[in-house]
Formats: C-alpha cells, structure tokens, sequence
C-alpha cells in the first residue's frame, strides 16, 4: 500500500471496523446485486442504491448539485465527512459511487479493500439494521467535471469527426477500454432477441488499448499491488504523462479503472467516458475498429 | 394468461407481502436455485442479458411433441439475487403447469414482478423479468424454426454457440 501515489484511498477492513461508527465517517455499501444490503452489511453502513440514488431518472446522465445534497443531507454526510465505499465485485460499483462524489468534489473519499467479499471472508459480523441518522448540511457542490469524457471529447480526442471512418490516436494521448475481449473485437455485441440490451454495432474505439477492467484486482478481490498496476498498464502504452480516457459499457467497469489509474496511480488526467458502448456502438457515423 | 399462472406457486404458498419474507424467498432461490441445469433433448438455447457487466440467464427450451405446450426447461446464469432467483422462481412454475405457447407470450412481466415481491424487486425490474422475457425469446425461436422447418427451410443458426460465449 505505501506504493500507491495516494496509499489513504484505500482503507483496510480493519479500519473500517474501528471507525465505522465515528462520527466523522460514512460508510456506504454500493453493489452490483442491490439485495445484499438487505442479506447483511458492515455495521453502520448505509445503502446506496446506484441506480435510483445516483442516477437522473429522465435524462441519461448522473445526478446534479441539488440532487446530490438532497442525497448527502440524506445520509447525514457533510463536506468534511470522510466517506467509506465499498461493494461487491471487486468494488465495482463502490468506485462507480467514488468517482460520482469526486465529480461533485467531495474532498475525502476511501474505498474499503476488498469489499464485501474480504469482509466475508475474515468472519468479521453482518448487520441488517439501517442506523440512525444525524442530520447534515452540505451546501451546493459545484460541478467539476474534469473527470468525466463526453462522446465530443472522445471524437476529439482521436482526431476524428463524425462521417469519417478512420482515426489518429496522438502520442500523448491513451485510450483504455476495459470491457470483456469478446466486447472489444465486437463479437458480443447483444444477446439475440434482447436488443433494447446491447448496441447496433460491435468493436471498439478507435485507437484504444484493451486492458480489462478486473485485471486490476486480486482473487481476494483487493486492488493489486502498485508494481502489479504499473506494470499492467505501462506494459500496453498507457503511461503516466498520457492524457487518459477510460471506458466500458456504461462506464461503470471503467470507474474503477479510473480508481486505480488517476487516485491509486496518481495519473494526473484520467477521464471517465461514462457514454462508453452503449453510446458508442448505437451512434450514428462514428468511427469503429474491429 | 391474464395472471402469472393461475395455480399457486407451490414453494410459496401464497405471496410474501412482507419485505424481509420476499428476500429470504428469493435468497432461498438463489441457493437452492430449481431446474438449473441443462435439459436433454432440447429444441432452442436462448442466452439473455447483459454479458459483460451484467446479468445473464441461458434458457433452455423443450416443446411437446405436437410443439403446443412447453415440455420442460431450465435455465443456467450468473449474476444478482434477483435475476438468479427470478429464474429460479419461473422454472419451476412452469415446468409444473407446462403452459400452452401462447400462454407463455402472453405473461405479464408486471405480474412476474408482483410475484416476486414488488416491494423487493420494483428497484430492478429488468433483473426481475429477464428470465421470463428470455423464456419468450426461446418460444418465439421455436415457433419460428418450426414453421421454417415445416416449409423446408433450415432453422435459424445460433443457440450453444451463443451460450456458451455469453457464459463467461
């Protein structure tokens, strides 16, 4: 851990176990699976549903300012609350959550490593009680979107404009995509007969390196060792003096790329295109590599 | 079928209507997962989902003979407690009744959700309906293959290829 550039976002469970009921501290179950909270959780913490707490639900796009006080005030987190995230999957959806309260600048964010699974798996005790809150304020956040890549800046950023089929990736620039080799060639791009699921075109962007997403965690579900991480994405190109942009599906895999490369890394520019495929592939007259 | 099956779900006797009763059933569901497995012979493999970053649920599909009614089927999957359990839940309903085909398209995903419990599943109604809508994905195959083979024409490609790649 103290190879990390920024070793105090991750959190042991231990540290957890002792400071979860601080008052200074939140923790927050994120996962994949939205019953688990219900199954059982570490003590003191609350859950966020990812997609009703955290989502617009007319627009496709996060939550704004006024939304995510309502939502913070909620769970009685304020500017100074040193929030605690983590989930199952590697932590996936926890550092989806991560990313979003970065989005809105929220200075002191941790994962727990690990996740459930680690918590699990030490024997440490599940709790289904949802604890009491004590109110916060959390006064309007402004936007800082310099993590987040949009479709435009993608184009941008791989010298191409809609119409033209091919693409220039320049020197100083790397484009990760982190999804399933299979997603990447183009070979899965739906399942047959779901096709409000998947995409009308397969592959990926133009330019763009597959490193996917779950290479960067360990069996135990942990984030690999700073040396394994390096090594794992300098070996393919993607070096810390890049500007960098992620992506997925629907850029939830890929927050957790954006984790590891821009607050474990300490890569200066990271960008999360949470568009990702699903924008991508169903776009008309952008560029496509198989 | 105006209703998800008219005949009580036998495992549970009537619907849950407290909350922490609908979990424990679809954890019960999720662990003792029923007719997970693959059925010999079958006539359609039918992936659904998300594979990826997602839920995935394979549905293996057997017609009577007379292509009428559904003679059995099962399902294999990954992903959340409520699509696992979900499918679970549904192989079992309707390898009991074995519905008529038409019956089969005409479940209502509202009801596969009140089912399952709405106050537990209405956050994930995707996940809750992704078996049956995959299950109707399998009989419309079916149907269609049929009628192409009936005519002399080979049946759609795809089905274990497919699956097996979406199970990853």
């Amino acid at each position: 851990m103290a190879d990390y550039a920024n070793p105090s976002v991750l959190v042991s469970s231990q540290w957890v176990a002792d400071h979860a009921a601080d008052a200074g501290v939140r923790v927050l179950e994120s996962n994949e699976d939205i019953l688990l909270y219900d199954i059982g959780h570490v003590p003191g913490a609350f859950k966020i549903d990812w997609q009703q707490d955290l989502n617009d639900p007319v627009t496709r796009d996060f939550i704004g300012p006024a939304a995510f006080v309502a939502f913070a005030q909620r769970l009685g987190i304020s500017p100074t609350t040193t929030v605690v995230v983590y989930g199952d999957r590697n932590n996936w959806w926890a550092t989806y959550a991560y990313w979003i309260f970065k989005l809105f600048g929220h200075r002191d964010v941790r994962v727990m490593n690990g996740g459930r699974a680690k918590w699990i798996e030490e024997g440490r005790p599940l709790s289904k009680d949802v604890p009491a809150v004590a109110a916060a304020t959390y006064p309007v956040p402004a936007y800082d979107g310099r993590y987040r890549a949009y479709q435009d800046d993608v184009l941008a950023f791989i010298g191409a404009s809609r119409g033209r089929t091919s693409a220039t990736l320049s020197a100083g620039r790397a484009l990760v995509d982190v999804r399933s080799p299979g997603e990447y060639s183009g070979q899965i791009t739906h399942m047959p007969d779901y096709p409000q699921e998947g995409v009308l075109r397969g592959g990926h962007v133009p330019g763009a390196q597959s490193i996917p997403w779950a290479q960067a965690a360990n069996p135990d579900q942990t984030f690999k060792s700073a040396d394994d991480l390096r090594a794992l994405y300098q070996g393919k190109g993607v070096t810390p003096d890049k500007d960098v942009i992620v992506y997925c599906r629907i850029g939830e895999r890929s927050s957790h790329t954006w984790f590891v490369l821009h607050e474990l890394l300490g890569y200066p520019r990271v960008r999360n295109y949470d568009g990702s495929w699903t924008e991508w592939g169903n776009s008309v007259r952008v560029p496509i590599e198989r | 079928m105006g209703q998800l099956c008219s005949g009580s779900y036998r495992k549970i006797e009537s619907l849950p209507v407290d909350r922490q009763e609908q979990i424990e059933a679809l954890l019960d569901h999720f662990r003792n997962p029923r007719n997970r497995q693959v059925i010999d012979p079958v006539d359609v493999t039918m992936p659904g989902g998300n594979p990826g970053c997602g839920d995935v649920v394979t549905i293996y599909f057997r017609a009577t003979e007379d292509g009428g009614r559904l003679d059995a089927a099962s399902f294999v999957g990954n992903g959340c407690t409520i699509s696992q359990a979900a499918a679970s839940v549904l192989m079992e309903m309707v390898n009991e009744r074995r519905p008529p085909l038409e019956d089969i398209l005409a479940m209502d995903y509202e009801d596969m959700v009140d089912h399952l419990g709405r106050e537990t599943v209405n956050s994930r109604p995707r996940c809750a309906t992704l078996a049956l809508g995959t299950l109707k994905a399998a009989v419309r195959r079916y149907s269609r293959n049929r009628l192409r083979v009936e005519h002399g024409l080979p049946p759609e490609p795809g089905g274990e290829d497919e699956a097996e790649e979406f199970l990853v």
